[in-house]
C-alpha cells in the first residue's frame, strides 16, 4: 500500500469561524493505482491533493506515505521524500517563466544534484518521450496550453517518481489536448507510475482506475 | 475635511506595512537632514548678527622670513591707533586684550567662581560690535578704570534677577564697579566673551609694544563706503614706517591683513588664535545631510514604485472608467504630497525635541536649535522643504504610475518593476551608504592614531590648580616642599600658566646666517622641576637647575630651555650655546626638548620656549603684582588624589591661603581640549547607522516585493525539491552581485574623500586599505542579513498557500 489515510482533518480558521475542508477522511491507494478525486468546487479535492502531495499539512489524522506517519514529519523530511517520490501537475501548468522548456524539465534534477550529464541525457529522453523536441529552447509563453502542460507533466516524470499528483490537468484545455494529455497520463501510469488526480470531468475521471467522490469534505465512495 | 480624512484613511490602510516604512524612512533621513542644516547654516552664519557685520575686519599681522611664514590673529594694543590716524578707511577700532591668566576669580558677596572669556577693551566695542543692552548705558560703560560690562548669564549667577549696574565685583582681588548687562552673544560668534574689563593698564595703547606684544585681537571698522573685500592685505608701508627700526630691519617681510568678521570663522588661517570652524568638516557634514536625504528620498521613489505595481490592477480599472493620464498623475502625486507633509512636520517636532531635550551639543561641539531661525524663516523653510521633498519623492512615482498602459487589461499578474532604474537606485543608496561607512571607519581611523600618539608629555595622576597673587610667589618653593612630603606626592612644579591652558605668544629675533632671523613663539616660565614633572624629554643639553640657574629677582637667569620645533624653525645647527632677541633681552639656550602637544592634534608643534619661573617679583608695582598668579601642579601615585588634594587644601590653609582653590585634573583638561575630533567620528559613525538603517529599509521593502511577486515561483520550486539556501540565492544573488559592487564604489569614493580631510592634519596616518575591502563585506552581509528574514519567513510557509495565488 502506498497511501493510507486515518482520520484526516483539515480546517480554515477566520477570525470567527472554523470550516473543516476536510473531515475525517480515510482512504487508501495502492501502488500502480490511477485513482480519480471527483466533486463539486470547494468540496476539499484541491486540499487532500496538496496533502496527499505532501505541500500541505493536515490538522489532525495519520497520513501513512510508503508505511512512514509522515503527518508527523517536518518540513525538510517531507521535502526530502518529495524530491524522491513524488510529481505534480498543475492545472495551470505552473511553469517557470523565465526558464526554457529544458530548464523548466531539468529543474527537479539541478535540485536533486543529479549530475550535469546524466540530467542532459534524462531530460532529453523524457522530452523526446513527450514529443517535445523541437520546443525545448522556447520559453513556455511561446507555447499553446496542451505543450505547456506536457511540459509540467514531463517535469514531474523526470525525477522517476513513485507517484504523480495532478490537480485538474485538463481544466484549461480544449478537447484536442486533453485527450493528448490524459493519453500521456494513462500510459505513465500503465508503465507503473500512480497516479492521483483530481477533476471536475467525468470523463477523465473514468479513463482511471478507481474514482474517490467527495462532497463537504467527507468522501462518499 | 472630510475628503481629506478619508484620503488619508485610504492612503494608510492600503497596505500599513510599506506605508509605514517608506514614512519612517523619509521621517528618519528629513530629521537628520534638518539637524545637518541647522549645523551648517549655524556655522555658516557665525558672526552676522553684527549690524556692520560687512564693514568690520580683524587685523592679522602677517610675516615672513627667508625660511618661515607666519599669519598671527594676535596683534599689539598699539596696532590700532597707528591703523586709526593712518589709514583713511579705518573709521574706528577696538582692541581686545586676553588677559594674562586663563581664567580670573569673580567674588561677589559669598559667590566666588573662577570666569573665562573675559578681555579688557576699549569702551568703542560697543559702537563696533552689536550687542542688545538689558541695563546701563553704553556711552561711557568702559571709559573710567576698573568698570566692567557683564553679559547676561555672568550677571544672573551673581546678582541672580537684579539689575546689577552700579555693584561692585572683585576681580582677582580688584573692585570692579558694574555698569553694563548685554544680552550673551550668540553661540556663533567668533568672539565669545561674558565679561568686558575697562582699560587701566598704563601701557595700553602703547606703540612700543608693537612688535614684542601680540596680547589680544584688533578688529576695525571700515568706512560705509568702503568696498567689501575678502581677505586682504592694506598699508603696504606700514611695516617700513613703524617696525623696521624697532627690529632692526632683520631681513623680513611683514604686511597687515584685513579678515573680514563674518569669514573669520570657517576661512580664517591665522595662528594664535581663538577656536575656529572646520571648512572640510562642515562640507562633510553638508555631504551627509544631501547623502541621508538623496538615500531617503530614494527609499520613497523605489517603495512608491513597488507600491503603484501592485495597484497595476485599479490603476487600469480608473483608465477604463475615465481617468486620464493627468488625472492618474494629480491623484498619486497628492499622495507624495501628503507624506512629505507628514514627515516634514514630524521631522520638525522631531528635532525641536532632539535639539530641546537630549545632550545633542555633546556630539556637535555646540547648541543646535531651531531659534537660529526666526518663525517666519522657519516657516518657509518648511514649506520650501515640503514642496521640495514631495516633487524630488514624487515625481517619478506618479509619472510611473499614469503611464501604465492598458495592454493584458485586468491582469491579475503585477508587471516587473522596471530594473535598471531600481536597481540603479538601489545601487546608488549602497554607494553613499557604504561610502559614508568607509569615510566614518577611516576617520575613527586617523582619530585614533592621533589618540594614540604620544603627546610628548605625561598628564595622568597630574593636578593642577592657581595660586593668586604675585606677592605669594616667594613662598611658592616651601609650599612645594611641604606638598612634598606627603606619601600621595611624587613630584611638583610651578608654571606661570601650563601650555595647554594658554601660553603667550611673542616675537623673537634671532641670528641667521648673514642677517637678523624673526620667528613667533609661545612661552612659559617654568621652575627647575616641571620638566621632570610632566615627563618632557631633554633631547640635548640640560634641564634648569636650581643651583646653576637664578630663579628670582631682576638678576634672573637669561637661559632658556626651547623645543625641537623651535630648532627646526630656526637656521641653527647646534642650539646649545645660541642667543637670541626678545625685546631688549638676550636668552641663551641651554636645552632642547622633545616636541610635545600643547595646541589641537592635528596642529604641527609650534615654536615653544621655556623661560625660567620668576619667584621674586618685588621689584615690580604692587597693583600688577597682585594681579599675577601661578599654577602648581602636583604629580600624585596612582589611585591616591583624593588624598592628595586633601593634603593641597592643608598646606594651603596653613599657609595662609584660604582662597577658592580650584583644583583641576590635568587629564580632564586635556580630554576638553582635544576630543573634538572624537565628537566628530562618534557624529560620522551616528550617521553611518542612519544610512544604512534607511538603505536596508529599502532594501527590505524591495524585497519583500520582490518575495511577493515571485512567491508561485518560490513555491513550484519548493515543491520540486530546490533547499531554503538556493531560494534565497535565487532572490539575492543580482542584488547583493549588484549591492556589492556599489560598495565597492562607495568605498573608493570614501577613500578620496577621505585623503581630502587628511589634509587639515599634520599628523596623519597611512590609509589602511584594508577598510576598501572591509567596507564592501559589510555591504554584502548587511544586504544578505536584511533580507534573509524575509526569505526565511516565505521558505517556512507550505507551498500550496502560494501555488494558488
Amino acid at each position: 500500500m502506498l497511501i493510507k489515510l486515518e482520520g484526516l482533518s483539515k480546517f480554515y480558521r477566520t477570525e470567527t469561524i472554523e470550516t473543516a475542508a476536510l473531515n475525517e477522511i480515510n482512504l487508501q491507494i495502492n501502488e500502480g493505482d490511477f485513482t480519480s478525486i471527483m466533486g463539486p468546487s470547494g468540496c476539499g479535492k484541491s486540499t487532500l491533493l496538496n496533502i496527499l502531495g505532501l505541500i500541505s499539512k493536515p490538522d489532525a489524522g495519520d497520513y501513512w506515505f510508503m508505511g512512514t506517519n509522515v503527518s508527523k514529519c517536518n518540513e525538510s523530511s517531507l521535502a526530502q521524500i518529495r524530491k524522491e517520490n513524488i510529481g505534480f501537475v498543475f492545472q495551470d501548468f505552473n511553469l517557470i517563466h523565465e526558464l526554457s522548456v529544458f530548464e523548466n524539465i531539468e529543474l527537479p534534477l539541478v535540485y536533486k544534484k543529479t549530475a550535469y550529464k546524466r540530467r542532459q541525457n534524462i531530460v532529453k529522453n523524457v522530452i523526446e518521450k513527450l514529443d517535445l523536441s523541437h520546443r525545448s529552447d522556447h520559453l513556455p509563453h511561446q507555447l499553446s496550453g496542451g505543450q505547456q502542460q506536457r511540459v509540467a507533466i514531463a517535469r514531474a516524470l523526470v525525477n522517476n517518481p513513485k507517484i504523480i499528483f495532478a490537480d485538474e490537468p485538463t481544466g484549461n484545455l480544449d478537447s484536442k489536448h486533453r485527450l493528448e494529455v490524459m493519453d500521456i497520463l494513462r500510459d505513465i501510469n500503465q508503465e507503473g507510475t500512480t497516479i492521483v488526480m483530481v477533476t471536475h470531468s467525468q470523463e477523465d475521471a473514468a479513463m482511471g482506475k478507481n474514482i474517490v467522490r467527495m462532497a463537504d469534505g467527507h468522501v462518499l465512495t | 475635511m472630510l475628503a481629506i480624512t478619508n484620503f488619508v484613511k485610504r492612503c494608510f490602510n492600503r497596505d500599513i506595512f510599506y506605508t509605514l516604512t517608506n514614512l519612517f524612512g523619509l521621517i528618519l533621513g528629513v530629521t537628520c537632514s534638518i539637524i545637518l542644516i541647522l549645523f551648517v547654516y549655524h556655522d555658516l552664519t557665525y558672526d552676522t548678527h553684527n549690524n556692520h557685520e560687512d564693514r568690520i575686519y580683524r587685523v592679522a599681522f602677517n610675516w615672513s622670513s627667508s625660511s618661515q611664514k607666519s599669519l598671527s590673529a594676535t596683534t599689539s594694543s598699539g596696532l590700532g591707533p597707528i591703523l586709526e590716524r593712518n589709514v583713511g578707511q579705518v573709521e574706528s577700532f577696538v582692541h581686545f586684550r586676553k588677559s594674562t591668566e586663563s581664567e580670573l576669580l569673580f567674588n561677589s558677596d559669598n559667590l566666588s567662581f573662577y570666569e573665562s572669556n573675559l578681555y579688557t577693551v576699549g569702551n568703542k566695542v560697543f559702537e563696533i560690535f552689536s550687542h542688545t543692552i538689558l541695563y546701563g548705558d553704553i556711552t561711557n560703560a568702559l571709559t573710567a578704570p576698573q568698570s566692567v560690562a557683564l553679559s547676561s548669564s555672568l550677571a544672573n549667577k551673581y546678582f541672580e534677577k537684579e539689575n546689577p549696574v552700579g555693584s561692585t565685583i572683585k576681580i582677582d582681588g580688584i573692585p570692579y564697579n558694574v555698569t553694563l548687562v548685554f544680552q550673551d552673544l550668540p553661540d556663533n560668534s567668533h568672539l565669545k566673551y561674558d565679561a568686558l574689563l575697562s582699560p587701566t593698564s598704563p601701557g595700553y595703547g602703547n606703540s612700543n609694544h608693537l612688535w614684542s606684544i601680540n596680547d589680544g585681537f584688533t578688529y576695525v571698522m571700515m568706512q560705509d563706503d568702503y568696498p567689501q573685500h575678502g581677505f586682504h592685505t592694506i598699508y603696504e608701508d606700514f611695516f617700513e614706517k613703524h617696525m623696521a627700526a624697532i627690529t632692526r630691519a632683520g631681513g623680513y617681510q611683514a604686511s597687515l591683513l584685513l579678515e573680514p568678521l563674518n569669514k573669520i570663522h570657517l576661512y580664517s588661517e591665522s595662528t594664535s588664535d581663538l577656536p575656529r570652524g572646520n571648512q572640510s568638516y562642515v562640507l562633510i557634514m553638508c555631504a551627509i545631510g544631501i547623502f541621508i536625504l538623496l538615500v531617503a528620498c530614494i527609499n520613497y521613489v523605489n517603495l512608491s514604485v513597488v507600491q503603484a505595481i501592485k495597484r497595476e490592477k485599479e490603476i487600469k480599472l480608473r483608465k477604463i472608467i475615465g481617468a486620464n493620464k493627468k488625472e492618474i498623475f494629480i491623484g498619486y502625486f497628492k499622495e507624495s504630497l501628503l507624506f512629505s507633509f507628514i514627515s516634514v512636520t514630524t521631522s520638525i517636532l522631531l528635532v525641536f525635541v532632539v535639539t530641546t531635550y537630549l545632550p545633542i551639543e555633546l556630539l556637535f561641539a555646540k547648541k543646535l536649535n531651531l531659534t537660529i531661525f526666526s518663525p517666519g524663516q522657519l516657516i518657509s523653510f518648511s514649506i520650501g522643504f515640503w514642496l521640495l521633498l514631495a516633487m524630488f519623492s514624487g515625481l517619478y512615482p506618479s509619472f510611473y504610475i499614469s503611464k501604465i498602459g492598458l495592454n493584458n487589461m485586468l491582469s491579475s499578474d503585477a508587471g516587473a518593476i522596471n530594473n535598471y532604474l531600481t536597481k540603479a537606485l538601489i545601487g546608488f543608496q549602497f554607494i553613499i551608504t557604504i561610502g559614508v561607512v568607509a569615510s566614518s571607519i577611516l576617520m575613527y581611523l586617523q582619530v585614533q592614531y592621533l589618540t594614540e600618539k604620544p603627546l610628548g608629555f605625561s598628564a595622568s595622576n597630574k593636578l593642577v590648580f592657581k595660586l593668586q597673587n604675585g606677592e605669594n610667589f616667594p613662598r611658592i618653593p616651601s609650599i612645594l616642599e611641604q606638598l612634598n612630603q606627603h606619601t600621595a606626592i611624587q613630584q611638583t612644579a610651578v608654571t606661570n600658566n601650563t601650555p595647554w591652558q594658554g601660553s603667550f605668544v611673542t616675537a623673537i629675533e634671532l641670528p641667521g646666517i648673514d642677517k637678523l632671523h624673526s620667528m613667533e613663539i609661545n612661552r612659559t616660565d617654568i621652575d627647575s622641576n616641571f620638566v621632570q614633572t610632566m615627563a618632557i624629554n631633554i633631547v640635548e643639553g640640560r634641564d634648569f637647575d636650581q643651583t646653576r640657574d637664578n630663579f628670582s629677582g631682576q638678576n634672573m637667569s637669561n637661559n632658556v630651555l626651547v623645543n625641537r620645533a623651535f630648532v627646526e624653525a630656526s637656521t641653527w645647527d647646534d642650539a646649545i650655546g645660541k642667543s637670541f632677541m626678545a625685546g631688549q633681552r638676550k636668552f641663551t639656550v641651554i636645552g632642547v626638548v622633545e616636541g610635545f602637544h600643547f595646541q589641537d592634534l592635528q596642529s604641527k608643534i609650534s615654536p615653544y620656549v621655556f623661560y625660567p619661573f620668576n619667584f621674586d617679583l618685588s621689584h615690580f608695582p604692587k597693583n600688577y603684582l597682585q594681579s599675577m598668579s601661578a599654577q602648581l601642579i602636583v604629580h600624585h601615585v596612582d589611585g591616591e588624589s583624593a588624598d592628595a588634594i586633601q593634603h593641597i587644601e592643608q598646606v594651603l590653609a596653613e599657609n595662609g591661603i584660604h582662597e577658592n582653590i580650584n583644583i583641576k585634573n590635568l587629564d580632564e583638561i586635556l580630554a576638553v581640549k582635544f576630543d573634538v575630533n572624537a565628537n566628530q567620528t562618534l557624529l560620522m559613525a551616528l550617521f553611518s547607522f542612519i544610512c544604512i538603517c534607511i538603505s536596508c529599509l529599502g532594501l527590505l521593502g524591495l524585497t519583500g516585493y520582490t518575495i511577493e511577486r515571485r512567491s508561485k515561483e518560490i513555491g513550484i520550486r519548493k515543491v520540486l525539491g530546490a533547499t531554503r539556501s538556493q531560494i534565497f540565492l535565487l532572490i539575492n544573488n543580482k542584488n547583493i552581485a549588484l549591492i556589492v559592487i556599489c560598495s565597492a564604489v562607495g568605498a573608493t569614493l570614501a577613500h578620496f574623500g577621505v585623503s581630502y580631510w587628511l589634509e587639515s592634519f599634520y599628523y596623519k596616518d597611512e590609509i589602511n586599505f584594508m577598510v576598501l575591502p572591509l567596507s564592501v563585506s559589510l555591504g554584502g552581509i548587511l544586504s544578505t542579513l536584511t533580507t534573509a528574514l524575509l526569505v526565511f519567513k516565505i521558505t517556512n510557509i507550505h507551498p500550496s498557500e502560494t501555488l494558488y495565488k
